[in-house]
């Protein structure tokens, strides 16, 4: 008896985890092949720049909000940082007076700018305001829409398509491999796991961690025993943000061209790998692992069905069940220990 | 209600900055044009957009009247795109350029105009099969398109070319290619008939063509396509000889695909994969000329742009559409019809 609740509870507890485990043995079970690194390591790749836009949007969830900014957000601010990072020698380049490429930390700068301004304008109203995150980052989704297209559509060359052509320095830095003996070792999933790391300290071992659960939890009770809930509230969308622009940067160059459709439905990926990493949308619940783990799953499940050439329209039952099935799983946990 | 006032306030400021010159009628003379568009961020509607703007600025020169032209974004939704045509059938212009937004619902829009008295021409997406005796028939307009399957015949032949130059593309050299077809969308007519007639225009010219896995339906959109690539790829390898996209933007994500495996990077040595798109899209030339993608299939949105402002020049004025142009009514079609072509782009210096 004591020991079959103990089984229960491991299960309950890693269930994520089992879940990731079973979609892979399913899949290697029916092609052999697909345990291979190679394999693992594009399915990290594809997970980190969502990634990091849930680590940004899963301390927002945990607010009790939400972030339907993030994809058009991501647009404009890819468009920004792509528009600086065009190779010199390219003819119908955005800047024509740019004859000498700049430094790398300007686009970076530039894109990290674009979303902590954005985001700010989504937690001053949210805070100050009062609005419900969904219908601040409704509007700021539109804003940053117009933006990008009026910015693509204002090339000197008078086209409006998308933007290309980047510099080589910018890609193998942002979208690079280092090369492990024959292996070819993404950057971009080093930098998913750096900022991963700083995530966990900021939600673990900060005050403005402890806070932000305090006031996800219940605003209420936060203000009143002296968290200062504005001032919580706009760093954790200040720090989405950095993220957001962070993984703007990192995309232009793993697509390498941004048009005005780039970052469509972004916000619904990032959002589903947090429900799935068990955020929870009631607020006041989630852990960096989670979300790490959600992120992973999503694109494995993306990678997989590719990868077995399943037919498209199964694709899409397939993905909407491992999610409920995920999310019906997860949240068990939380019942049990209420 | 002081913070209320400040509110209307600015809302007034904003609205009369971007409203300026909406109800000024052409009292000068200039002919008033009105454009429909079912879609602003669309490559190629792009393209279209920005050469009818300069078309209008050069017909005005050209033909001593000047042209004013004026666009609505209907976002991809026939709801917005009919209060649109309601406020312009109000406000009486010259005319009215028509790039529908369902392609089955055309004929709200017309009986809008008919009743206004304002003549009206379609152009891009050709209004449904079903529909076409109401809307194109009847009302004696003229679509200004081009022909879905041609861009995928056009693949075909391209790749047939392609193949007869240099037999090493089919690499495991069994005669058969192997191809991947990603996909725009999967009820849309152009995307079809791309799907279809690229691979039954390669197999009429005598080539053995055989699919790889399903059709990849990516959306038109490059970041899917690129996971779909990548995945795809890891699985069969160079077992895939061709790929082929119905846009340039997916050819894009393909290549980027490839490019992380080390293939089409244009550096002598390197394995490559012919991958095929359609639009030729400024990103997809200078692709193919650093070695990334192999060819792509040209839609002239210059030459779209050109004659939808030059015919709407003759609608407005009441003369016969053709008149003083060269183009040609199609004969194939019951309606009035020209169609711009397409042109194969295997090479760019």
């Amino acid at each position: 008896m004591e020991r079959s609740k103990k089984v229960g509870e491991f299960l309950l507890n890693y269930a994520l985890y089992i879940i990731l485990g079973a979609i892979l043995v399913t899949v290697s079970i029916i092609r052999p092949n697909f345990i291979a690194i190679n394999n693992i390591l594009n399915i990290m790749k594809q997970a980190s720049t969502k990634g990091i836009l849930a680590l940004g949007c899963a301390g927002i969830i945990v607010l009790g909000g939400t972030d339907l900014s993030i994809g058009r957000m991501l647009g404009l601010s890819a468009a920004i940082t792509a528009s600086l990072v065009q190779s010199v020698t390219y003819s119908s380049r955005y800047f024509q007076g740019m004859t000498k490429q700049l430094p790398i930390i300007v686009p970076l700068l530039a894109a990290i700018g674009v979303c902590v301004v954005i985001s700010a304008i989504n937690g001053f109203g949210v805070s100050k305001l009062h609005m419900h995150a969904f219908i601040i980052t409704l509007g700021t989704q539109l804003i940053a829409f117009g933006a990008n297209c009026i910015y693509i559509e204002s090339q000197p060359s008078g086209s409006a398509q998308a933007l290309s052509t980047f510099e080589k320095n910018f890609l193998d830095k942002a979208a690079g491999n280092i090369m492990i003996g024959t292996l070819r070792f993404p950057k971009v999933v080093i930098y998913f796991a750096v900022l991963a790391v700083v995530m966990w300290i900021v939600w673990n071992k900060t005050k403005l961690g402890k806070n932000m659960f305090a006031v996800g939890g219940n605003q209420e009770a936060a203000a009143v025993s002296g968290v200062n809930v504005t001032k919580t509230i706009m760093y954790v969308y200040i720090m989405a943000g950095v993220l957001y622009g962070i993984a703007s940067f990192l995309e232009a160059a793993r697509i390498q061209s941004v048009g005005a459709n780039t970052g469509i439905n972004y916000e619904l990926d990032a959002i589903s790998a947090c429900v799935i990493g068990g955020v929870s949308f009631s607020g006041g619940i989630g852990t960096i692992q989670g979300v790490v783990v959600g992120a992973i799953i999503l694109q494995a499940i993306n990678y997989s069905l590719y990868f077995l050439g399943v037919n498209p329209y199964l694709q899409y039952i397939i993905r909407g069940i491992i999610i409920v099935l995920a999310v019906a799983i997860d949240v068990r946990k939380y019942l049990v220990k209420r | 209600m002081k913070k209320l006032g400040l509110v209307v306030c600015i809302l007034a400021l904003t609205l009369s900055l971007f409203a300026g010159g909406a109800k000024e009628k052409a009292a000068d003379g200039a002919l008033d044009i009105r454009v429909l568009v079912w879609k602003y961020d669309d490559t190629y509607g792009s393209t279209v957009r920005a050469a009818m703007e300069k078309w209008a600025k050069i017909y005005s020169q050209e033909l001593g009247r000047e042209i004013k032209l004026k666009m609505y974004d209907a976002a991809d939704d026939m709801a917005k795109q009919i209060e649109q045509a309601t406020i312009i059938a109000g406000d009486k212009p010259d005319f009215v350029i028509i790039n529908l937004a369902e392609v089955a619902n055309g004929a709200v829009l017309t009986h809008m105009f008919d009743d206004a008295k304002i003549p009206y021409l379609f152009y891009n997406k050709q209004p449904a099969a079903e529909t076409t005796k109401e809307v194109l028939v009847d009302t004696k307009t003229i679509f200004i398109g081009t022909l879905a399957r041609q861009a995928g015949d056009m693949q075909g032949q391209i790749l047939y070319d392609l193949y007869q130059k240099d037999k090493s593309i089919d690499k495991n050299g069994d005669g058969v290619l192997k191809y991947v077809m990603l996909m725009g969308e999967p009820n849309n007519d152009e995307a079809i008939a791309r799907s279809r007639y690229s691979v039954e225009t390669a197999r009429d010219l005598g080539l053995k063509m055989e699919p790889v896995t399903e059709t990849l339906v990516c959306n038109w959109d490059q970041a899917l396509a690129q996971d779909a690539i990548t995945a795809t790829f890891a699985r069969f390898g160079d077992e895939i000889e061709v790929i082929f996209a119905n846009n340039d933007m997916m050819a894009l994500g393909a290549v980027a695909a490839l490019n992380a495996n080390g293939y089409n990077t244009g550096r002598p040595g390197d394995p490559e994969i012919v991958v095929i798109g359609v639009d030729a899209i400024d990103a997809a030339l200078e692709s193919i000329k650093n070695g990334g993608m192999t060819a792509t299939v040209a839609q002239d949105g210059d030459a779209m742009g050109s004659a939808n402002i030059r015919i709407a020049y003759n609608g407005a004025l009441g003369k016969e559409w053709l008149d003083g142009t060269n183009y040609v009514y199609t004969t194939e079609d019951e309606f009035l019809c020209i169609r711009i072509p397409y042109a194969m782009i295997t090479e760019v210096k």
